[in-house]
């Protein structure tokens, strides 16, 4: 049986991450994940202090550095990568900006004559949604292209490094994985082959509590959100896979800030977009625990929002 | 009401005139704003031999008279505007055999700079910018100064360093050096702006260190011993001092108006020591023959500006955020070089406000030139 698995709302102002870990129990130590902080990974002294004397830091971001210090020809390779990464990256935003102009341009519409523009709807939505999954896709063919970079913990460097996590992460009561840069968190992770040991620690009991980019890695889909960036107007998008220890659930942290929630028409399509996925708001404060399948509230009232294909906003706990 | 309606009004009771202009007065806020129609509007009770509305708008005439209200000593002037325009205006009062510049004395909305105020006009759809007051929050950068004697222009010089909140010594930031730094600090908002943007993740965090000219206008248009100056003197002393990066890439440097002459010069002078440039309102005049019809202190920058034009390919591939106000005379300008620059391979981003060349127009510009510039991790940033 896995072992707990707990969500939590950004740590500022009030953090809940001590009241969650007490939660969880069992012995042995706490093992950070900071690498989503980049190069400040390393100053632990608030988030430490707050967990205990049991933490103990995992330093992906570190390792990362000094592993593509010492593979130059890895280095170059995942670089190679990453620029067609970006090249995808640039042709899905514009498939996708169409796509989702279409959908809003139905929206404001549909009131007219819902009979035919609702299933015109449904459909500008599986368009939406073919497009990210062809992203997805894409991008997963990609990766395998570069096989020298895409099982990076099978060469020798990082071999070295990845049996030290191991032997971390399967003595841990629990896995803290902190926000900050979703992208690096993940790929770090991944470049040491951290997920799958992750996945195998939880599988076995420990358990994994996470906010903000950790919250968002658990998932089987991470999604890039903010409504008001300063280049102007911008989708949410598929950053790539996550971890899928939580499926069907879209993780949307701090989105009282980054989202127009009283925008109804575009959390209708954010919700849309997503279904029949949960599209989950994370505000400070907010504690979810997966119970037999499902996320249950366990922190401050009105902490998680629920964002629904109708434009509303409800609490978790008042939805149905 | 409408002064239309207020006309008429008081054509139909002349007796109660007075009464009429102070009711309306107290119920409105000036000017009337309707559509695209700003209606200025002066009335203090005592007699007065005529109005002019002065502004800046290039297009424009810069005195424009007001029309009395007949048997009052009420003026109006309605005057179609742009939408999102933001007008900076004042009052010309004829009085007593005088011409006086005051400021609206019915609109409380003021716009600051170093020669005093002006008073605003802002139409529909202009956004008043949310992100240069201090947010809650906020985590605040520091403001420190220090001074060395500059061989270059044989005095001392002060410069102004911002330090994000984060700052660490032994880090590399990028860094940002900034002509006009005391009021860019002062009119600009821009330590409140930095925090903000920084905090929000909106830009990377970075370093800013401001200069100031001891006579400005010489010294900014483009002026060979200011470029090394900034080159050789006070960026060397800077990257002695700080954690700043020594990455070209990352180093930047901007200015308004004569300061970005500056800038630009000082890349042109010096290729590969700026990446990024941050040019507002540049006072870029150039010349396809004859005189440029400027005063003298602009012949450096017209004999700049037309060798840049030969050669645009020589100041290297720095990005490159520009600005300017569509009621500056500057915007043919400024319009004229982007496509120059662009054809050059320079990435540039060109913004037009519908505003004149004053510090407001700059700062509400400044979060596009900064994130441009040095784009933070916002997007992919979750606390």
């Amino acid at each position: 049986m896995a072992g707990p698995l707990l969500l939590l709302g950004p740590q500022r102002p009030t953090p809940n991450v001590a009241e969650a870990l007490a939660r969880v129990g069992g012995e042995g130590p706490v093992v950070t994940i900071t690498a989503g902080w980049r190069l400040d990974e390393g100053e632990l002294g608030a988030l430490h202090g707050v967990i205990g004397p049991d933490a103990v830091h995992l330093p992906l971001y570190q390792w990362f550095e000094e592993c593509m210090e010492q593979m130059p020809e890895t280095r170059a390779m995942y670089k190679v990568r990453q620029a067609q990464l970006i090249r995808l990256k640039r042709v899905y935003r514009e498939r996708l900006h169409r796509a989702l102009e279409a959908v809003r341009e139905l929206i404001l519409q549909r009131d007219d004559h819902p009979e035919i523009l609702n299933p015109q709807l449904e459909w500008a939505l599986d368009d939406v949604r073919r497009i990210d999954q062809q992203f997805v896709d894409q991008s997963r063919a990609i990766f395998h292209t570069y096989p020298e970079v895409g099982r990076p913990w099978e060469l020798d460097q990082v071999a070295e490094r990845r049996k030290q996590s191991a032997a971390l992460l399967s003595n841990a009561r629990a896995v803290v994985i902190a926000g900050g840069h979703v992208a690096v968190l993940r790929n770090r992770m991944m470049f040491f082959g951290v997920h799958q040991q992750l996945y195998q620690a939880w599988a076995q009991h420990t358990g994994v509590v996470a906010w903000g980019a950790g919250s968002m890695l658990l998932t089987d889909r991470i999604v890039l959100f903010y409504d008001d960036p300063p280049d102007g107007p911008s989708h949410p998008e598929i950053l790539d896979t996550g971890l899928a220890l939580l499926q069907d659930t879209v993780i949307l942290p701090d989105a009282v800030k980054r989202l127009r929630l009283d925008d109804r028409m575009r959390v209708a399509l954010l919700a849309g977009r997503f279904k029949p996925n949960l599209a989950l708001g994370m505000e400070n404060g907010a504690w979810l625990e997966l119970e037999d399948g499902r996320l249950v509230q366990k922190g401050t009232k009105g902490s998680a929002l629920l964002l629904q294909a109708d434009g509303r906003v409800v609490p978790l706990e008042e939805a149905d | 009401m409408k002064v239309i309606d207020l006309i008429e009004a008081i054509r139909e009771e002349p007796t109660r005139a007075e009464a009429l202009l102070d009711a309306f007065v107290a119920a409105h806020q000036f000017p009337l704003v309707e559509g695209d129609t700003a209606t200025f509007f002066f009335y203090d009770g005592k007699p007065a031999k005529g109005v002019n509305l002065m502004h800046w708008v290039f297009g424009l005439e810069t005195r424009q008279p007001f029309q009395r209200i007949l048997g009052t000593e009420a003026f109006y002037l309605p005057l179609e505007l742009p939408h999102r325009a933001r007008v900076e205006y004042k009052f010309e009062l004829l009085r007593g055999g005088h011409r006086r510049w005051i400021r609206d004395p019915l609109n409380d909305r003021r716009a600051f700079d170093p020669f005093g105020s002006n008073s605003v006009c802002p139409m529909p759809g202009y956004e008043h910018p949310t992100w240069i007051h201090p947010e809650p929050g906020c985590r605040r950068g520091s403001v420190e100064s220090f001074k060395f004697r500059s061989e270059i222009w044989t005095d001392e010089r002060e410069v102004t360093m911002y330090l994000p909140n984060e700052y660490k010594a032994h880090k590399k930031y990028p860094l940002l050096v900034c002509h006009d730094g005391g009021d860019y600090r002062k009119f600009a908002e821009m330590v409140e702006v930095l925090d903000n943007l920084i905090h929000r993740r909106e830009v990377r965090p970075m370093v800013v260190a401001w200069t100031d000219g001891h006579n400005r206008n010489p010294e900014y248009g483009a002026n060979p011993r200011q470029a090394d100056f900034l080159v050789n003197e006070l960026l060397p002393q800077v990257r002695e001092r700080y954690g700043v990066t020594h990455d070209p890439l990352e180093t930047g440097c901007m200015g308004a108006s004569f300061g970005a002459v500056s800038s630009l010069y000082a890349a042109w002078q010096h290729p590969g020591v700026f990446g990024k440039l941050l040019l507002q309102s540049g006072s870029f005049v150039f010349t396809d023959i004859g005189h440029h019809g400027r005063s003298a202190l602009f012949d450096p920058v017209v004999a700049f500006v037309n060798q840049y034009r030969e050669e645009p390919e020589r100041i290297g591939t720095p990005r490159i955020y520009m600005s300017c106000g569509v009621f500056e005379s500057l915007i043919q300008f400024n319009r004229a070089l982007v496509p120059l620059m662009r054809q050059s391979g320079l990435r540039v981003r060109f913004s037009e406000a519908q505003d004149g060349h004053n510090w407001i127009a700059w700062r509400d510009r400044l979060r596009e030139g900064l994130c441009w510039l040095y784009p933070g991790h916002l997007w992919m940033w979750y606390d």
